[in-house]
């Protein structure tokens, strides 16, 4: 199987497609779907698999992936993190187990979000969906960039969240963070005071009420 | 690195990473073995950003972001010119890291 390292960025506009569903979610496939659809229209898109997206189902490659190996086209990168967690935790549930057969290229989430600021289109899919009690969002250039989080995490996923935000805080972006309602924000236990650090350390903004949406945002990604 | 010891303190063992295994373990001086073996001659900003480092996680769960780290530097210096270079004047790779390193914390999983 041919591995690329670098993606088709030079020849063809830029487009990133997050993943953060694992196959048996029903937003996977139209995330295959959308990716097939911008090859069609001629993006580069550059895939890259966050959060829920990581998990041994990787080891079984759907066979689109195998397919975008060997298409130019198309460049399939994993949350270095997430994967190597990945790793851990088959490791300490299965200490004898065969090590891992992956081959994608790994990727930070400093290198996601430089990903993102160089894309013509961005594209996410997770576990959420703009929420329907917030006004449409409208996109302007000279606004913050916006992350929706748009549905109930399990504790390892708000980590994944909040580690979105903070790479991107990394970068001094200006950063607003909406929870679409107030109940997701996390509230109790590690991950409420880790959260606190967006506030305490002026990381990001944060609200949670669609009245204090800002009118000026680039664009929102809905996690 | 993996099994190894700093010499002081038999709790002392270090990961393959060769972070403190043990967090309860830490002391100062363990971070002055860490230093004495890598050479280093830790002074009061030393010392500041591995107390910074320490109190981040120990209230977030996480190392803080270099910028950060900087905005607090600028006050405990009282300079606002100050930048990141003034922490790689303090460790000259990934300071933060170290500072996680000498301050007894595991080593960040993460890529930030």
């Amino acid at each position: 199987m041919t591995i690329k390292t670098q993606p088709g960025f030079n020849m063809r506009p830029g487009s990133v497609v997050v993943l953060r569903v694992s196959p048996s979610h029903h937003r996977f496939a139209s995330a295959l779907e959308c990716i097939e659809q911008l090859v069609k229209k001629g993006y580069g898109v550059w895939v890259f698999l966050h959060g829920p997206a990581v998990g041994p189902w990787l080891e079984h490659m759907p066979p689109a992936f195998v397919r975008w190996a060997e298409d130019d086209a198309v460049t399939v990168s994993v949350c270095q993190a997430a994967w190597h967690r990945s790793i851990r935790d088959a490791s300490d549930q299965n200490p004898s187990g065969q090590t891992s057969a992956w081959v994608y290229p790994e990727s930070s989430l400093i290198q996601m979000w430089q990903r993102i600021l160089q894309a013509e289109r961005v594209d996410v899919f997770g576990g959420g969906l703009w929420p329907s009690d917030w006004p449409e969002p409208k996109m302007d250039a000279r606004g913050a960039y916006g992350v929706m989080i748009a549905y109930e995490a399990d504790e390892a996923d708000q980590l994944s969240q909040l580690e979105w935000v903070l790479a991107g805080s990394a970068l001094e972006l200006d950063l607003v963070v909406a929870f679409a309602h107030p109940e997701l924000k996390p509230s109790r236990g590690p991950n409420a005071a880790r959260w606190g650090q967006l506030l305490d350390h002026k990381l990001a903004s944060v609200i949670s009420k669609p009245q204090d949406m800002p009118t000026q945002v680039r664009f929102w990604m809905v996690l | 690195m993996s099994g190894t010891k700093i010499t002081g303190d038999p709790d002392w063992a270090l990961d393959a990473d060769g972070h403190l295994i043990n967090v309860d373990a830490w002391t100062q001086g363990f971070a002055q073995a860490i230093a004495d073996q890598e050479g280093w001659v830790l002074n009061q900003d030393h010392w500041w950003l591995i107390d910074f480092v320490r109190d981040y996680f120990q209230t977030y769960g996480n190392p803080p972001l270099m910028r950060t780290v900087i905005g607090a530097y600028r006050t405990h210096k009282d300079d606002p010119s100050l930048g990141s270079a003034s922490l790689y004047q303090l460790f000259s790779e990934h300071p933060i890291r170290q500072a996680c390193r000498l301050g007894g914390l595991p080593k960040p999983d993460w890529c930030i």
